[in-house]
């Protein structure tokens, strides 16, 4: 059984762009990354996905419970990690994850005082006087109290600062080793390339592609600086995978997705006084891949 | 029932401070007809200079302001109607819709339970809300009219005269409640509430007003439990009843089909 599947699942809503034709599957026991631009339609996903919005087309199970009728199944065995943390501004901490606590019918207080403790959550702090990392720590307990099978997480780290991160990130480690799959929305891909095994990309609403992340490291593009002598040509340089060549003096920059050995084969001909072979930033790579292919699906 | 119980412990400051303001507002009334029951001879020839339509518009043509109930009928049960209603419509216009305002739908909904489930709590609440509110409200209200009465009384049509605001009230926190799942995003429900009580009301007083307007007694609650019609009748009248559990029913079951359809945009 799939611990995420959906099929055609699209959402129209308006004007707005929704998600279209959105095909997933995520492996039990797996980390999916789910990345994409602001706006992309990650958010608008996961809300279909926990019936928060209704599909206008296609359907979706979670943990092989229907999404629409059996939502409450679901969300008994999902830990869902909102990208804002909105709660009850009048409850304090303690208040709060109690209440949270309080729906699951099972003792979540043993786990929730752990993780509340390696959060470094304060609990008797009221909601309305924390600061987006601290909302952000009181939903991470929440989501993980109850020992859920999947968890989403929607920007899972914003607002973290990097010691808290590192840490959240130690306890994801150690849930998925449990056997909890982790459904992980962003759009910082240095994030995704740490935790995840496989990635979807998603914008405009349709999901571009689904690859290993090692897969993807492996295709990717490299950023090539050449520096040649003085009065060389660098110009002459024409090779197959050569995308953007900017020169600047004598110092010519690329990003190639070509062979690598033709391109040694290439610059052996040329007077070449220095050469840096670069793996680029996601970011970089996202953006030279599916340029303009948005628009056009 | 996790939602109830919180519902009722976080809204509990609002709900007492309506109570003591309803409740001193109607000891006031009864209080006052203490203080000059032996003048009231003289109080209903001041009265009878007043213009007739004046009179009619508030019942007092049909009511004698000298005889306790009667007395209550006029002067305190517009606050039970009126007032009562506003914090009915505010509840029934807000328990839900500042879940999706203040975007805590989004906690409550990632928890096992279903919208329906979410729905019975909040009505639940404000039910339970308006029932306190008028039994506090009617306990005292019997006490002090025992207090001050200077003849018999007949009970039956006191107690008539507590449950008529309840039924108005009930009516408004239900049709303020279905508005409020219609309504995406911020929109204020509440000042509409409002102004739709205040509308209602001016109707009723309308409709007293000319032969012309009777229709309206089936369009507006508050001609559904009228005082004049209550004491002089000694009833609720039975098609008021019936509008009442239709018109009722009709909201609550809407609600929770509406509901179940809702996209939650958060």
């Amino acid at each position: 059984m799939l611990a995420i599947e959906t099929q055609a699942l699209t959402k129209r809503y308006g004007q707005a762009r929704g998600i279209i034709d959105v095909d997933l599957q995520v492996e039990r026991g797996e980390v999916f990354g789910f990345i994409g631009p602001n706006g992309a339609g990650k958010t608008t996903t996961i809300r279909t996905l926990l019936n928060y919005l209704f599909p206008s087309s296609g359907r979706g199970s979670i943990l092989g419970h229907d999404i629409v009728t059996e939502s409450k199944e679901i969300k008994g065995r999902v830990g869902y990690l909102p990208s804002e943390g909105n709660y009850y501004e009048d409850m304090k901490v303690r208040q709060l994850l109690d209440f949270s606590a309080s729906f699951y019918g099972q003792d979540c207080s043993s786990r929730s005082a752990e993780l509340a403790d390696r959060l470094q959550v304060e609990m008797d702090k009221g909601i309305d006087s924390l600061s987006t990392g601290n909302r952000r720590k009181v939903g991470i307990v929440m989501a993980l109290m109850h020992s859920p099978d999947l968890l989403i997480l929607d920007e899972a780290s914003n607002g973290l600062d990097p010691l808290m991160q590192q840490r959240f990130f130690d306890i994801l480690r150690e849930e998925n080793q449990r056997g909890t799959t982790i459904f992980f929305s962003s759009h910082n891909l240095s994030e995704v390339q740490r935790l995840c095994n496989r990635v979807a990309m998603i914008k405009d609403g349709r999901i571009l592609e689904i690859e290993e992340v090692d897969e993807l490291r492996r295709r990717q593009l490299r950023r090539v600086r050449v520096t040649l002598s003085r009065g060389a040509t660098p110009s002459r340089l024409m090779l197959k995978g050569m995308v953007d060549p900017v020169q600047d003096h004598g110092t010519l920059r690329f990003l190639y997705s070509g062979e690598i050995n033709q391109l040694i084969n290439e610059l052996s001909g040329l007077p070449v006084e220095n050469l840096w072979i670069e793996e680029p930033s996601l970011e970089e790579v996202f953006l030279h891949r599916f340029e303009g292919q948005g628009e056009r699906a | 029932m996790m939602v109830l119980k919180k519902e009722i412990k976080l809204n509990l400051r609002t709900l007492l401070i309506w109570t003591a303001a309803l409740l001193l507002l109607n000891l006031y009334i009864i209080v006052i007809y203490g203080s000059f029951a032996d003048q009231m001879d003289e109080f209903a020839e001041l009265i009878e200079t007043m213009p007739p339509a004046l009179l009619k518009a508030f019942n007092m043509d049909r009511l004698a302001l000298t005889d306790i109930i009667q007395y209550y009928g006029t002067e305190g049960y517009i606050l039970l109607t009126l007032f009562g209603s506003m914090f009915a419509v505010m509840l029934g216009t807000t328990l839900l819709a500042k879940e999706e305002n203040e975007k805590t739908i989004e906690f409550l909904l990632s928890k096992p339970i279903t919208r329906n489930q979410v729905i019975t709590a909040k009505l639940a609440t404000h039910l339970i809300y308006i029932v306190l509110l008028n039994l506090v409200v009617a306990a005292v209200t019997v006490v002090a009219v025992e207090q001050v009465r200077t003849e018999e009384i007949d009970y039956g049509i006191l107690g008539l005269l507590l449950m008529g605001p309840l039924l108005i009230q009930i009516t408004f926190a239900n049709l303020g409640f279905l508005a409020s799942v219609f309504v995406r995003g911020r929109r204020p429900v509440y000042a509409t509430g409002i102004g739709v009580v205040l509308g209602m009301y001016f109707l009723s007083v309308v409709s007293n007003l000319t032969e012309s307007a009777e229709f309206l007694r089936y369009i507006t609650p508050f001609r559904w439990a009228d005082s004049a019609d209550i004491i002089i009748n000694g009833r609720i009248d039975g098609i008021y009843i019936a509008l009442f559990v239709l018109i009722n029913s009709g909201a609550v079951v809407l609600a929770y089909i509406a509901y179940n359809r809702k996209n939650i945009a958060i």
